[in-house]
């Protein structure tokens, strides 16, 4: 239907329209804390060449991490290059993504089997299993799927870094871990909800067995419902990915970016210009996500506007 | 004659109050997840409000280090040979006190600007509802991070960092709410009775979805609680000693799930214990907001009763209300 | 290339010597609730002969929709057919599994529902759903059906039927969904049509239409069609034979015009009294007294007795069985004693 594809591009190009302006905010906000940092005017600045004693003005602070932004270059090390920050967010958008499908290939099905069989006490343990994974924070998860996996049963070979498909294998399933507690939570709650509206009752009139009343009336109200729930959790789902990358080592954008303490006390933050890349590559990743998460949900519901 | 018709209305009425009761009873505690969950939260605040006056605070024995679990010490000890236990007993409240606080405070941020945008409409709406979304596009985490930070680290302050950034998931559902009841015919008939718009948001708005603010508290306190973990994940407070003694904030249990400053591998009670209580904490909160969901759906059909001995009891009773001769 | 097998069909509409396409035996439903056990359906007899319209009246929570909903195994959570038959073709319904029950849903028997805005899966075309009974009884192919259904809605008076296929059931009004719902039920050409409550939630001139276009399409094809509806003058308008329902239990049954003239039953003649004569427009409206029952104990006599202005011990005692007072007439009281009584109660 034209109509329809014309509503969805314009609502999904002015979400994209927004996202520029949201992450300047971002920018001069992360400053603007940063200025809040008793720490930061007293240590060296995170930028080569601007001296240490005095703290740069707010609109020159700005300046510099739009420009590191753009060079996208940034910290104290020459080290650090352009392509290792483009293979670090490459990392990180492996396991963001490779995570996120896992979840929904695993979790779906298991929420759809645990609301149309209340009674059956095998999909009813799975479901609460599921919830329950997801409610182990993903630093313990980490380490739990290491003893398991790696130096229990001796399936994934335990070695830290990136490089190759085994690398990815655990950290991806300690991100969606987190996940499938919600994917499967709020499928079956969903579907449960869905499969008592009379329209099932009325598919299942006109002589349509289970499966087909599932697969081609059911699922896309529930998956409906269950995106709605799925956008605001994109930013933990990110800090999972951030944890996971800390916990085997991986070189993504977490570590990147240094968001971990190094010494006894010392703020994780340098400065404001620090704190506003930080907040730029987060934001850009979570707009990311929720616009596709947009898509998905326009391309899913018909009445959505 | 119109008075016994009233009076008897009047008993119908209260029966049928009765009964809605008992049945909100029993939707709450359906498959009894709910009550065991109350239950052990109960517990767990009055462990936290008893533990601190009968437990002293953990002393540094260095030859009493990572013990594993014996009579003297149910949980084992810790790297400076602390009692594991009496560190869980004295940081629950804290870590209590994270979850309540954070919140609370993200419920009432959130409440007020949904509700206020649901009210008033309009362009105020349209602002709130685009800081809403600024709110939800930015990582939360990084913020309440560089707040803690900044502001040290405490119980208070992580509540405080947590609960000032995760407020839009409630404002969105407030919002919704309150454009849901605005558009019924009850507020119709509040304007022109005469009510300002204040009077109608906290006599007529604030009474009707109060019921699902409670709930999503009650699945917010869970996930703040979550939310607290990872961020101590991301920069973990180790622990130095101070005269001798362990600061106050290392007893927290978010900060024992990390190993508590020190490391877990190869001591296994250190990980598995915080991680037990941690998770059986957050799960009794799910299943409470959980009953408390059905509750407030009635639509959602009971399943049926698995203990016989309660539908005995009400057919013993004579199933009021089902009488059709009288 | 016949795809689409459309067999001949003769007019049998008011032959009383063919045999019932459907026939309901005893039939007893009950719901297994939070708050105990709803005796919904408690012995339920009625027969429906090829091409006659059947109207069930009766109020809301008489067990109309429920009776009909058990028949095709369409009951909710919790809901069970205890005893009872349901013949169709030689077939007892009720014993049937869901998966066998699945080849005569839709195909030989079609349902139109209440035109709720739930009626159609708001996330679906409405198109494909009216093509839906076509592809999942395998009558015809996907591309077939879609020209077929065309025609068909063509056939129904929905204008630019290719544009309405297309759209979602938001998009249509409520007239016009309820049209595409009779052709979602019809154009499989079923034998029997269960309508549950078909024109309710329509203003009064579009129910008319809707009601009009449904027997047009009906006598055409010769479909038998068994109607639950609360309206009085909906059913005196379309029915060929009433059944009235009150408390899980039939009440009466009897041809139409017999039905206008001789009404029997004190429950009938409470409902006349309720609702509006045309012929006797000063009549005061008189409600019957009391409210319906909550079925919650399986009713031991009588279930309109503690509303009944005649009810003596025996109705509170013994439910009084279907009992033929005049050809074709049947009532189930205990205080209608026969042949001879002919005569409508005096209105207390």
């Amino acid at each position: 239907m034209p109509g329809k594809r014309l509503r969805i591009i314009r609502v999904i190009g002015l979400r994209i329209a927004v996202i520029p302006m949201l992450l300047c905010i971002l920018i001069i906000l992360g400053n603007a804390l940063g200025y809040l940092n008793p720490a930061a005017t007293n240590q060296s600045s995170a930028i080569p060449g601007l001296s240490a004693a005095k703290p740069a003005p707010f609109w020159h602070s700005v300046y510099t991490s739009l420009v590191a932004i753009g060079t996208l270059h940034w910290g104290a090390g020459p080290q650090i290059t352009r392509e290792l920050v483009l293979r670090s967010l490459e990392i990180s958008s492996i396991l963001t993504f490779g995570s996120l499908f896992v979840s929904a290939l695993v979790g779906i099905p298991c929420g759809i089997f645990a609301a149309l069989k209340p009674r059956n006490p095998l999909w009813q343990a799975v479901s609460a299993f599921c919830v329950l994974l997801g409610q182990v924070p993903p630093a313990d998860m980490a380490v739990i799927l290491i003893f398991t996996f790696s130096l229990g049963w001796h399936l994934i070979p335990l070695s830290y870094g990136w490089g190759s498909v085994a690398d990815a294998i655990l950290p991806i399933m300690t991100v969606a871990c987190f996940n499938i507690g919600y994917i499967v939570k709020y499928t079956e709650a969903g579907m449960r909800e869905v499969m008592q509206r009379s329209f099932i009752a009325a598919a299942r009139a006109r002589g349509a067995g289970t499966a087909t009343v599932v697969a081609h009336h059911a699922l896309r109200p529930a998956l409906t419902g269950l995106l709605t729930f799925l956008g605001p959790q994109t930013p933990m789902t990110l800090f999972c990915t951030v944890i996971a990358e800390q916990a085997f080592a991986i070189p993504g954008i977490g570590t990147m970016l240094g968001i971990k303490v190094t010494t006894y006390g010392t703020p994780a933050f340098g400065s404001g210009t620090t704190l506003s890349i930080t907040l730029f590559i987060f934001g850009l990743f979570i707009m990311v996500l929720n616009l596709l998460i947009d898509i998905a949900y326009l391309w899913l519901n018909p009445l959505a506007d | 004659m119109s008075f016994a018709a009233i009076s008897d209305w009047h008993e119908r009425a209260s029966h049928g109050r009765k009964r809605r009761r008992r049945l909100a009873w029993r939707r709450f505690c359906r498959n009894g997840l709910p009550v065991i969950g109350l239950a052990y939260i109960a517990l767990l605040f009055i462990v936290a409000i008893v533990g601190p006056f009968v437990t002293r605070q953990p002393t540094v024995n260095i030859f009493q280090a990572n013990q594993s679990p014996s009579w003297a010490h149910p949980f084992g000890t810790g790297q400076y040979g602390q009692d594991l236990l009496t560190q869980i007993v004295r940081g629950l409240g804290g870590t209590l006190l994270i979850g309540v606080t954070g919140a609370a405070i993200s419920v009432a941020i959130g409440l007020i600007v949904g509700m206020v945008a649901g009210v008033f409409g309009g362009f105020i709406d349209a602002v709130l509802m685009r800081l809403t979304d600024f709110a939800f596009s930015i990582p939360t985490l990084i913020i309440a991070l560089f707040i803690v930070v900044v502001t040290g680290f405490s119980a208070w302050n992580v509540g405080l960092s947590i609960g000032l950034v995760t407020w839009a998931g409630c404002a969105r559902l407030a919002r919704g709410l309150a454009l849901s009841v605005r558009n019924g015919t009850l507020i119709d008939s509040a304007i022109l009775a005469g009510g300002s718009r204040w009077y109608i948001a906290t006599r007529y708005v604030l009474p009707q979805i109060a019921s699902n603010m409670i709930v999503f508290f009650v699945f917010q306190v869970a996930s703040v609680l979550f939310q607290s973990t990872t961020l101590i994940a991301l920069d973990p407070q180790y622990v130095p000693l101070t005269g001798g003694q362990l600061p106050p904030g290392s007893n927290l249990l978010l900060n024992l799930l990390n190993g508590g400053g020190g490391s877990y591998i190869g001591y296994r009670w250190l990980f598995w214990f915080p991680l037990g209580v941690y998770c059986s904490m957050v799960i009794a909160l799910l299943w409470i907001g959980d009953g408390l969901q059905a509750l407030l759906n009635p639509q959602q059909p009971l399943p049926r009763r698995w203990f016989a001995a309660w539908p005995r009891l009400r057919a013993a009773r004579g199933g009021k209300g089902v009488n059709m001769h009288g | 290339m016949a795809d689409f097998v459309v067999e001949a069909r003769t007019d049998f509409s008011n032959d009383v010597s063919k045999q019932p396409v459907l026939e309901v035996r005893d039939l007893v439903v009950r719901f297994e609730r939070a708050d105990g056990v709803v005796h919904a359906v408690n012995g339920v007899d009625f027969a429906v002969r090829p091409g006659e319209w059947l109207g069930i009246i009766g109020e809301s929570g008489s067990g109309k929709s429920v009776t009909l909903m058990s028949i095709l195994g369409l009951l909710g959570e919790g809901g069970r057919v205890i005893r009872g038959n349901a013949w169709f073709n030689g077939v007892d319904l009720v014993q049937l599994s869901d998966r066998q029950l699945r080849t005569v849903r839709g195909k030989d028997i079609g349902v139109v529902f209440q035109n709720l805005a739930e009626g159609f899966n708001p996330y679906l075309p409405i198109g494909s759903q009216i093509a839906e009974v076509l592809v999942n009884h395998r009558l015809c192919t996907r591309r077939t059906a879609h020209r077929r259904v065309i025609e068909f809605m063509h056939e129904l008076g929905i204008a630019d039927a290719k544009a309405r296929f297309q759209q979602y059931p938001h998009e249509l009004s409520g007239g016009m969904r309820q049209r595409a719902m009779i052709a979602s039920a019809i154009v499989s050409e079923p034998k029997v049509i269960f309508a549950d409550e078909p024109t309710t939630a329509l203003d009064s001139t579009v129910q008319m239409q809707v009601l009009a276009l449904l027997t047009d399409i009906c006598r055409k094809r010769g479909t038998a069609v068994v109607m639950v509806t609360h309206d009085l003058g909906v059913a005196a308008h379309t029915c060929d034979r009433i059944v009235v329902m009150y408390g899980g239990v039939v009440m009466e049954e009897a041809p139409i015009d017999e039905f206008l003239q001789f009404p029997t039953h004190p429950y009938t003649l409470g409902l006349r009294a309720a609702s509006f004569d045309p012929e006797q427009p000063d009549r005061p409206l008189r409600p019957i007294p009391g409210v319906a029952p909550v079925l919650l104990e399986a009713p031991r006599g009588c279930p309109f007795a503690p509303r009944c202005h005649m009810a003596t011990t025996v109705c509170r005692e013994r439910l009084p069985a279907l009992r033929q007072t005049r050809p074709e007439h049947r009532v189930a009281c205990h205080h209608v004693q026969g042949e001879n009584e002919h005569e409508p109660y005096p209105i207390p």
